[in-house]
């Protein structure tokens, strides 16, 4: 055999194999349609916790008691789960912290962004996030 | 006139002069040329007792080809580089550094590489197919200067890919960072590089009219 058609099997191997396993390790289109599904939720979470800081804000500091839509605070766009229709829980922990929670389908492959402020658990499907009035 | 037409064109006279091939070389030396300058022209003509004298087949140039052989060898490219780049993420991920905060698979990052390969590959291998039976069906076909430009530019980047392997192999051994994820990486580019580099000798390994 030619050593540029041995080459080019070897090719083909490795692509196989690439792909067979990149797919394996990922997950197919069913994974990548869940995985949307949650940077969604992730962005509502997001668009939650500012909602979250600016009723704060107009309350003097203090954490909201639940999740209400006013006429100075009106940045989230949803308040539900855009594909089951369940409700974004926001859980008051304490003065300082309070976590939004919502149904994700595939917590530990949502790559978000976490920081001193703001922590993701995936087991709870839930931002847990430190208040600190502004 | 170019110095290389002008070159071609005593030649060619030279030859129907009925000059021998010695006479024309020893003539062309005192001028100043060099010995591969006219070898080259010499070789243009064959050796053949014949008048008027005739011309070896030279490469040449087509348009078709360029299309034919720059989709292939950049669908050949982009399979190499993604290849190397999906084999990369799955080692990030099986060979996990607790210091490296990118340990986590990169899902977009592999989907794109298996959309890429999944489209490049099949490409090239079509490609292939139709150069090799084109080749089969008229040798000439092999004289492309096209497809000889093209084949040793991407000879010559899986060449670089494998001597910047070898010396970053040799740095992070002298650093004392060969670690499993390191050598697994370096083996990658070794073997992709490697299969390049073997598709691309085969290739060429007949063509000793290569320029």
């Amino acid at each position: 055999m030619r050593a540029d058609a041995t080459a080019t099997l070897a090719l083909a191997a490795l692509v196989a194999a690439a792909v067979g396993l990149g797919l394996w390790a990922v997950g197919g289109p069913t994974q990548g349609r869940m995985e949307k599904r949650d940077q969604q939720r992730h962005a509502d979470l997001m668009q939650l916790e500012r909602q979250v800081a600016c009723l704060s804000d107009a309350a003097g500091g203090a954490l909201p008691g639940a999740l209400t839509e006013t006429d100075v605070c009106h940045i989230a766009d949803r308040y539900a789960d855009p594909y089951t229709g369940a409700a974004y829980v926001y859980d008051r922990l304490s003065d300082t912290g309070y976590r939004l929670c919502a149904g994700f389908e595939s917590p530990d492959a949502l790559q978000v962004w976490t920081g001193p402020e703001i922590k993701f658990d995936p087991d709870a499907g839930c931002l847990v996030i430190r208040h600190s009035p502004g | 006139m170019r110095p290389a037409d002008r070159l071609a064109g005593f030649v060619r006279d030279a030859l129907i002069a009925g000059r021998s091939r010695d006479d024309i070389h020893g003539a062309l030396a005192r001028a100043g040329w060099s010995a591969t300058e006219i070898d080259t022209a010499l070789n243009a003509w064959a050796e053949a007792p014949f008048d008027p004298p005739i011309p070896r087949p030279q490469p040449y140039v087509s348009a078709a080809e360029a299309f034919l052989y720059s989709l292939m060898f950049v669908a050949l490219a982009m399979t190499a580089w993604n290849l190397t780049s999906l084999f990369f993420e799955l080692i990030d991920t099986w060979l996990p550094d607790p210091v490296d905060g990118l340990s986590r698979i990169d899902a977009d990052r592999v989907r794109w590489a298996i959309a890429i390969l999944v489209v490049f590959f099949p490409l090239f291998l079509l490609l292939n197919a139709r150069a090799v039976k084109a080749a089969a069906r008229d040798p000439g076909v092999r004289r492309s200067s096209v497809r000889k430009w093209f084949a040793y530019v991407t000879l010559f980047l899986a060449a670089l890919g494998l001597i910047g392997d070898l010396v970053a192999v040799i740095y992070a051994f002298l650093s004392g960072d060969l670690t499993a994820r390191f050598a697994a990486k370096a083996m990658t580019v070794a073997v992709v590089a490697g299969a390049v580099l073997a598709y691309f000798r085969g290739e060429l390994a007949d063509r000793p009219d290569a320029r």
